[in-house]
């Protein structure tokens, strides 16, 4: 009778420490989760800040008047109109090019 | 415990129910505490803990982007830092003012006094210097210094410089709109501020946060109907223009016809709009919308669909021109030409004021008003920038007698180049006027779209007599009329030049010697895709808008309509001897030449020039004696040297002379001079000359009564 009223005490405190230790376990993984999801959206931040500077820098590179100067240090000049090919396929057709399409 | 003693045993009892008493005075002590912690001070505790904890994240508002209508970025928002000092922290770290002060005053390159007073300030917040450069940035935050802050911050930046920085306008420093789309949409661009809630630890990382959705914060992007492209044609033409002519300013717009959509809207002089206070303040000025100007000979375009509207039989009608002189009591039309009886047509084809002046009497005031109203004169397009004027047109009622006539040819009323290429667009869509956009698309963070207003419409002339009038000034283009420079060859191009004398606001009545060139027209004339107005405001070397503006619209039209794949490739064009001049417009080419119009095809030329010069890596010096900037840039190019021009104006002095033998690469040392009128056109053309009326040129006698006074076309 004692023996039994024994183990379900046991069982008892054993259940009661595992379930402690459980919730310890989540919320200890919760806040784990918590700050890789907080270093993650960080580095989002910080990598979509990185896409605008470089679509910045390439939109400042792609600048028509800058590319015409480099041109021109190259020795190069802008081809007479008749002798302009468009290179249809070779690049992405502008908007107003594929509507005429 | 039955073998232990009784005294032994009352004292184990004894310990027992001390142990049971401590043990629950403890755990009575510990239920207590609970009781208090979790209900009795349960608030208190809750409200400290959450000012402990509960640190929310502020967002700041980002700057939505503006994109061109083939998504190139034309404004975009970056984060960069800021430096502000703590001045309480500061303090009490420690820290030495005057020595932190020379340390940053190096760095930033602000004066050490104002550095050091911002440290020793007596209050917890003050900005050093906001928008540090990347290096700036790096330097200071290796300084480590306690109390010396970088904070991020959005910046404004316009990669294309000044490409179309008249319509994007600029923020400023705390990313409000000041001019132009930015801010007439700051509401939508901007965005808010927003604090959400959030767990920090003790160190003040984030733990937890309500941060589902960080987007709520950012301002919309709004993509244009702008085409970088088109517009980079624009201004580089336009540029050209203008500093080729002398001209002071410079106005072009590009719009697609069937949807009214703005592709182009460029202006010179212009400014970088990332630093926008480095240029003067006319130069901000979008004068697409903002100036307005009496259009001279493009309105009889207008005039002629008007009386084509309210009798189609006309189209057959002749009109004498009395050989070039019109008078009637109180005001006198004059021709540039002794014209006899001239159709419809005939007067677009050789500009005839005396033919627009004769269709608007036989109009009446009151048709010709509603006309050119509905057309869209005397009021703003809606274009959705700010400043825009409408033009004046005055109600007929008080329109004096000459009005009518005058009005006919484009006098007596202001108008602006986007008016102008939003009409001639009517035309060009079977006589259905569309509002001017320069909105395409504004959508959120989360990428949905706002709606946007669809492009009102009315119709102003019925389809045949717009399809009649693509015909008429189809035929200004060919040979005979005013505006063969705006010729493409393998295109048809409707259109029609406007030189207009320019009012004079001290005097009154007309400036002698200020003009204002222009040109507006569409191509291709039988499927209209591409609408282009020049304004081309006081040239100096020449005034015509068959010369000044005509040929800056055939290279922008051309270009465009490549970048459209509406033109053939070059192996699909047949290659046709351009349209010769007729004695009306035998300037336009000699005047174009000698600008250096024909500049592509001399520059391509020379890049293949070799021979024996070449060899010897020595060239003849050319002669740019008599030549404008841009000849003798282009000349001084084809011999291979550079040229260095003093002044403005044609080409006076040069060194070394022409024909002496110079090293590829040396430089022309070339003294410009303004010209004079009269021998630049003599020397140009000397049958013309005679041609000329009195008053257009320098010195002239003519003078004549206002409202009498005659305006040449080109």
């Amino acid at each position: 009778m004692r023996r039994g009223v024994l183990l379900l005490w046991l069982i008892a405190v054993a259940a009661a420490a595992a379930s402690f230790i459980v919730h310890l376990t989540l919320r200890f993984e919760n806040v784990r989760m918590g700050y890789a999801v907080s270093k993650l959206r960080h580095e989002r931040d910080g990598l979509l800040e990185d896409k605008r500077l470089l679509a910045l820098e390439a939109a400042t590179l792609s600048h028509p008047e800058r590319i015409e100067a480099v041109a021109r240090a190259l020795d190069m000049e802008l081809p007479e109109p008749a002798r302009i090919i468009m290179m249809l396929g070779g690049s992405a057709p502008t908007e107003l090019a594929r509507s005429t399409q | 415990m039955k073998n232990l003693s009784e005294g032994r045993v009352r004292f184990m009892r004894a310990r027992i129910a001390l142990l049971a008493v401590v043990l629950f005075a403890g755990a009575f002590a510990i239920v207590k505490r609970a009781w208090d912690l979790q209900v009795r001070q349960a608030p208190e505790l809750r409200e400290m803990a959450e000012q402990q904890y509960h640190k929310g994240i502020q967002l700041s508002p980002k700057r939505g982007t503006i994109y061109d209508r083939n998504g190139a970025e034309l404004a975009v928002s970056v984060e960069v830092d800021s430096l502000y000092v703590d001045p309480k922290l500061f303090r009490e770290a420690g820290q030495k003012p005057l020595q932190v002060a020379a340390r940053l005053s190096a760095l930033l390159g602000i004066p050490r006094k104002a550095i050091a007073d911002k440290l020793a300030a007596e209050r917890n917040f003050a900005w050093i210097k906001r928008r540090l450069s990347p290096s700036e940035s790096k330097a200071v935050r290796a300084l480590n210094i306690p109390g010396i802050v970088l904070r991020s911050e959005a910046r404004r930046y316009y990669p294309n410089r000044e490409l179309a920085s008249h319509v994007l306008g600029f923020a400023d420093v705390d990313g409000r709109g000041l001019e132009g789309l930015e801010l007439q949409l700051d509401e939508r661009l901007r965005g808010s501020s927003a604090l959400v809630p959030a767990v920090r630890d003790r160190r003040g990382k984030v733990v937890f946060s309500d941060l589902s959705d960080d987007t709520a914060s950012q301002g919309d992007d709004v993509t244009l109907s702008l085409d970088k492209t088109i517009q980079h044609f624009a201004e580089r033409e336009l540029e050209l223009t203008v500093r080729t002519f002398e001209a002071k300013s410079g106005s072009a717009v590009a719009l697609d016809p069937r949807t009214g959509e703005i592709l182009a809207m460029a202006n010179y002089p212009t400014f970088n709009p990332n630093q926008p206070g480095s240029a003067p303040v006319a130069n901000r000025r979008n004068r697409s919308i903002t100036d307005r100007f009496e259009p001279g000979s493009t309105i009889k375009a207008f005039t002629v669909a008007g009386a084509l509207t309210k009798n189609p039989t006309l189209i057959d009608a002749s009109y004498d021109c009395e050989q070039g002189l019109m008078r009637r009591p109180g005001f006198t039309i004059r021709d540039t030409h002794p014209w006899g009886e001239l159709t419809p047509t005939e007067i677009l084809v050789h500009s005839s004021n005396i033919g627009a002046a004769k269709i608007g009497m036989e109009m009446g005031g009151p048709a010709l008003y509603r006309t050119l109203r509905d057309f869209g004169f005397g009021a703003p397009t809606g274009v959705g920038l700010p400043g825009e004027v409408g033009g004046a047109l005055r109600d007929p009622k008080l329109w004096y007698e000459a009005d009518l006539t005058n009005i006919a040819f484009g006098q007596g009323l202001s108008v602006s180049a986007l008016q102008l290429a939003s009409s001639m667009g009517a035309l060009a869509n079977q006589g259905r006027l569309l509002r001017p956009t320069l909105v395409k698309r504004i959508e959120t963070a989360r990428g949905e779209a706002i709606p946007q207003p669809l492009a009102a419409g009315r119709q102003v002339v019925p389809p045949q007599v717009a399809k009649a009038l693509t015909h008429m000034l189809t035929a200004v283009i060919g040979q005979g009329g005013t505006g063969t420079e705006a010729a493409i060859d393998g295109v048809p191009v409707a259109g029609k030049t406007g030189t207009a004398q320019k009012p004079d606001h001290v005097r009154g009545g007309y400036a002698e010697a200020q003009w204002l060139a222009s040109f507006v027209g569409f191509a291709p004339a039988d499927d209209p895709r591409l609408v282009l107005a020049v304004v081309i405001d006081d040239p100096v070397i020449d005034y015509y808008g068959g010369v000044v503006a005509a040929p800056a619209f055939r290279r922008i039209m051309q270009a465009s309509l490549r970048h459209m794949d509406v033109l053939p490739s070059a192996p699909l064009l047949a290659v046709e001897p351009r349209i010769v001049a007729t004695p009306e417009t035998a300037r336009a080419p000699t005047r174009s030449a000698a600008a250096g119009d024909v500049a592509t095809a001399a520059l391509a030329a020379a890049a293949n020039r070799g021979g024996a010069e070449a060899a010897t890596g020595r060239f003849k010096v050319p002669d740019l004696l008599g030549q404008t900037t841009r000849a003798a840039l282009i000349a001084a190019r084809e011999a291979g040297l550079d040229v260095d021009l003093r002044g403005s104006g044609v080409v006076v002095a040069q060194r070394p002379t022409a024909g002496e033998l110079a090293q590829v690469g040396m430089t022309i040392e070339a003294t410009l001079a303004p010209p004079k009128v009269d021998a630049a056109l003599g020397a140009a053309l000397p049958a013309q000359q005679a041609a000329a009326p009195a008053s257009r040129v320098k010195g002239g006698a003519a003078t004549v009564p206002i409202g009498a006074r005659e305006r040449g076309d080109g």
